[in-house]
């Protein structure tokens, strides 16, 4: 018999879990629980209404679904019937649900209770216009019949994680059951997590992060999991739902400690000392941000930065835990050493550059992708020969061996010579208080000037309505930056609250924010607050 | 096309970060900017008032005045 964290796949391991010990809890979501035995049969209850309804081993069904508990059943009852869970963020327009649904050809679409209802309706629409099966886990069998199913093999196809792309590009990243325990072991070895841990996450179970190591890594090692709606209501309760379950390990990206920084209820309320790993990832991780955080709660190192992507299922390398983060001479932080069985290179234009050397960051690792679903020239670009991942991440290895992130490899500024990371400005403004996020990125206008660090600051709403101030604020942003680097930028722009191009877990898209500008729909879509010329 | 002034002055004062900046100021030595920042105050000049100024026109660019005189020239506007 299988020891359940022993399992070469989730649902093996779930399996096992709901024989030995079903009346444990697996998942709790806003006060209330789900044991393993009941998960179990809800799963065979959506795997045993697919299959009824038709659906093949390997076809593809796309999961619209918010946090909550019903997601896992569907999840991991699509995976059961044979089939490939394709989850889109619930919040995507339902064109992108419409994009998805067609770019994988779907079999089915699986929608939740907890979505508004416009949005199940307008999806049901979507079913009865193609002939797409569109289904809740409300609406499957409560008695199922799939008891002689087989245990798909590690190597098949579980889940297509899309990363954001243009609506001509779909980037479903190819990920096996196999790579799933995979990624979650090396992860479990880098952030030495045991299962008595708590989880506590209000991260989307729709993307990487969320999903693979906040659900899926707690589930295998039947580790406590406490999980959160994902809103910005919820990043203001997070440290108090840390502090309340005595919560171990929690993940988000920067951005999400600078909130609850701002938010979280003063100290002296809060003990947040239960908290081993609070994880720093998918954003590039700031020095000020950890420092800060951890004073603010009297914590001994907890903030661990780490890098990881969906191309390489989710994690690639993290610090240890309980090490002070470590800082370079540009103030950037180290996100650590490889996971075991992860190799990491430089890539120059020349190829593999010198240690300590910026170049393109390659990833080798036993859980990487195959590639993107029916996109052989996105994979192409992607995979090396030996199928080696280009992240298109720039970064360095120091003397340890530990990885730095410098920057994107095309949104890096090089101003009169001087290569400048665009988060090494978008931190230093960012700490302004009228600032909501702030970007940074290199513009040549044709000019004498050459490129140029071109700063669009946007700003929050209640600053947006003091046009009066305007100006100052310009002056502020132009005085952070010149303290910090020593240099002016090339121009600062004011924009309104939510008009910076950034993707599903928040990192600012400069390609997309320059074109933006340089077409000229930043200042025709009237998101150019100041200067008004 | 009329270029106000005080508009001129604001460019500079936002360019440069500056707490006050007056006509007679001079770049270098009253508001401590570097060649490129100067590059950077015409560049902004040039988009805000679609105008073209020569790289040989930069020289004689001493004070915030003549900054002036040079786009309301280059305006058609003197």
């Amino acid at each position: 018999m299988t020891e359940p964290s022993s399992a070469t796949t989730l649902l093996e391991s779930l399996e096992a879990r709901a024989r030995t010990a079903p009346a444990m809890e697996a998942i709790r979501f806003e006060g209330r629980s789900m044991t393993f035995g009941r998960l179990w049969r809800d799963i065979d209850g959506v795997a045993s209404t697919l299959i009824e309804r038709g659906l093949e081993p390997g076809d593809r069904v796309v999961l619209v679904f918010p946090n909550g508990l019903d997601f896992f059943a569907a999840f991991f009852g699509v995976q059961r019937a044979g089939g490939v869970a394709v989850p889109i963020f619930p919040d995507s327009g339902f064109e992108r649900v419409t994009d998805i649904a067609s770019h994988c050809g779907a079999a089915a679409v699986m929608t939740s209770a907890l979505l508004p209802e416009d949005k199940r309706n307008r999806i049901a629409g979507l079913g009865a216009a193609t002939g797409l099966t569109v289904l809740s886990p409300a609406d499957c069998s409560a008695t199922p019949t799939t008891a002689d199913l087989p245990v798909p093999d590690p190597r098949q196809l579980a889940y297509l994680q899309y990363t954001s792309g243009s609506t001509g590009n779909p980037k479903g990243v190819e990920l096996t059951h196999g790579d799933l325990v995979t990624n979650i072991h090396q992860m479990i070895s880098g952030f030495e997590i045991t299962d008595d841990d708590v989880f506590v996450s209000w991260l989307p179970v729709s993307h990487d992060m969320g999903l693979i190591l906040m659900t899926l890594t707690p589930l295998l090692l039947a580790a406590r999991m406490v999980l959160m709606p994902t809103s910005v209501g919820s990043i203001r309760r997070w440290m108090t739902a840390i502090a309340e379950h005595r919560g171990t390990f929690t993940a988000a990206p920067d951005f999400a400690y600078r909130i609850a920084l701002r938010t979280a209820p003063k100290t002296g309320a809060l003990d947040l000392g239960c908290l081993r790993v609070a994880l720093n990832a998918a954003e590039p991780v700031r020095a000020g941000t950890v420092t800060a955080f951890e004073s603010r709660f009297g914590l001994d190192p907890t903030i661990v930065p780490a890098y990881g992507l969906a191309e390489a299922t989710v994690g690639v390398a993290g610090r240890r835990p309980g090490a002070p983060i470590k800082i370079d001479g540009r103030g950037l932080v180290s996100v650590g050493k490889p996971f075991p069985g992860v190799e990491l290179e430089i890539h120059g234009d020349g190829g593999l550059v010198e240690r300590g050397g910026i170049g393109e960051i390659v990833v080798r690792s036993p859980a990487a992708t195959s590639g993107y679903f029916r996109n052989p020239e996105a994979t192409a670009e992607l995979l090396d020969a030996e199928g080696g991942i280009r992240t298109g991440d720039m970064g360095y290895l120091d003397d340890d061996g530990e990885l730095t992130i410098v920057g994107r490899k095309k949104s890096i500024i090089i101003q009169a010579g001087r290569t400048i990371a665009p988060q090494e400005i978008e931190e230093t403004v960012d700490e302004l208080d009228f600032v909501r996020r702030s970007a940074a990125v290199g513009i040549d206008r044709g000019g004498p000037e050459g490129e140029q660090a071109w700063v669009f600051v946007e700003l929050r709403p209640a600053d947006e309505a003091r046009p009066e101030r305007h100006p100052e604020m310009v002056v502020e942003v132009v005085r952070a930056i010149r303290n910090r680097l020593g240099r002016r930028p090339g121009r600062v722009y004011l924009l309104g609250a939510r008009t910076i191009p950034t993707t599903h877990n928040g990192k600012v898209r400069h390609l997309n924010l320059r074109d933006e500008y340089l077409a000229g729909t930043l200042r025709a879509d009237g998101r150019i607050v100041y200067p008004e010329h | 096309m009329k270029i106000d002034s005080d508009e001129i002055v604001e460019l500079v004062r936002i360019q440069l970060g500056a707490g006050d900046v007056q006509r007679e100021d001079r770049f270098q030595e009253d508001l401590d900017a570097e060649s490129a920042d100067l590059l950077n105050i015409v560049a902004a000049a040039e988009d805000r008032w679609g105008i073209i100024i020569g790289e040989e026109e930069l020289v004689e660019l001493t004070t915030v005045n003549d900054l002036l005189q040079l786009v309301r020239r280059r305006a058609g506007n003197p």
